[in-house]
């Protein structure tokens, strides 16, 4: 299975009328689906690796630096043109408080990272 | 009738439909036939797997997957988690059709006609970052200095601002085009949502118009990625679990 059979795809969307990869489909048969008491289940071996709970980690320095890191190394002379069109206002500035609240909430009472790479 | 006595096999069931759903074609799970189970009007999708377990391989993920997108092309199915496997064919029928025969009727009935949608959309990191030096004075202020600490809590805390009015556009747009959504938690820092949408079949044609409109909108900062219509992995639940 390849890309998205008869899909569309354009630089903004991307459309799959069924699941084309390991990617789709993981999060539906393997945390979604009826569960019922049974005879067996199946070892899921080797799986741990793409579904571990990697939650969005934000506030840490490892994190502030390497979005500081990104954000030094745009080279905005080639994004300024493209970013002119849609100047449409929205203040990010007084939305900052709220937001860095929301950052905490997705990570109060998990920590984990994903060290699982390889071994 | 199957093989009833062949020596060491369990069935591997996939899901749950009326018994008049078609066979599925191919291969299932470690490459067994897939056959029905029926009991009293309705049926399991059922597949031999080996009884001392089989190993959750690429090639089984995908033909779970498969198994049920094809049946679902054919009427309602109730997807089971990977992994669902019962001692034989009479133990499928009496425990989980016989035992369970009202519940999953009952679920059958109310997710006749529906698809679920899977939704994704995640940032393009050079696009919104630039946005966010632009829009930002504060992180502009911070770039300049190169203090990096600061400024990447900025953008952080931008990208997160940012993200809330992306979630809620994109969920927006579509919400009232859906009978149920669940809104998974983000996994990674340039992930914008994650959701699921039960969806009417006569809806889907809306669906994917409202989906592509707000797409546009937000069109080379975010990538949209949208995949369905699938059976209804995300809403079967029965009573309790």
């Amino acid at each position: 299975m390849a890309i998205a059979t008869q899909g569309t795809a354009s630089n903004y969307l991307q459309r799959a009328p069924s699941p084309s990869g390991l990617a789709d489909v993981l999060d539906l048969i393997l945390d979604k689906g009826l569960v019922i008491d049974v005879y067996l289940r199946v070892a899921v071996i080797g799986i741990e690796l793409i579904t571990i709970d990697a939650r969005v980690v934000i506030a840490s320095i490892d994190t502030y630096l390497r979005f500081a890191e990104a954000v030094n190394r745009l080279d905005l002379t080639q994004t300024e043109a493209a970013g002119l069109a849609e100047l449409r206002g929205g203040g990010s500035g007084e939305k900052a408080k709220g937001a860095l609240e929301g950052a905490k909430d997705a990570i109060t009472g998990n920590g984990k990272r994903d060290k699982s790479r390889s071994n | 009738m199957t093989m009833g006595t062949a020596s060491r096999v369990a069935s591997y069931v996939y899901g749950v439909a009326r018994s008049d759903v078609a066979p599925s074609v191919g291969a299932g799970v470690a490459g067994g036939d897939v056959r029905l189970v029926r009991h009293r009007g309705i049926a399991a999708l059922v597949s031999d797997v080996p009884s001392d377990g089989v190993r959750a391989r690429r090639r089984d993920l995908l033909a779970h997957s498969d198994v049920l997108q094809s049946a679902f092309a054919a009427g309602t199915v109730l997807p089971l988690r990977f992994g669902t496997v019962f001692a034989d064919d009479d133990a499928v029928a009496n425990e989980l059709l016989g035992d369970r025969h009202d519940a999953l009727e009952r679920l059958l009935d109310e997710l006749d006609g529906t698809a679920e949608l899977s939704v994704r959309a995640s940032y393009v990191e050079e696009a919104v970052l630039a946005e966010i030096v632009r829009e930002d004075a504060r992180v502009a202020r911070l770039r300049a200095a190169s203090r990096n600490v600061e400024l990447g809590e900025a953008v952080a805390a931008a990208l997160s601002a940012k993200r809330e009015r992306d979630t809620s556009e994109i969920v927006s747009a579509v919400e009232p085009l859906a009978r149920d959504l669940v809104i998974e938690e983000l996994r990674e820092p340039y992930e914008v949502v994650r959701a699921s949408f039960l969806v009417e079949q006569r809806q889907l044609s809306s669906f994917d118009r409202a989906i592509e409109s707000v797409a546009r909108e937000r069109a080379g900062v975010v990538v949209v990625r949208c995949v369905g219509p699938l059976p209804p992995h995300s809403f079967v639940r029965l009573g309790g679990s």
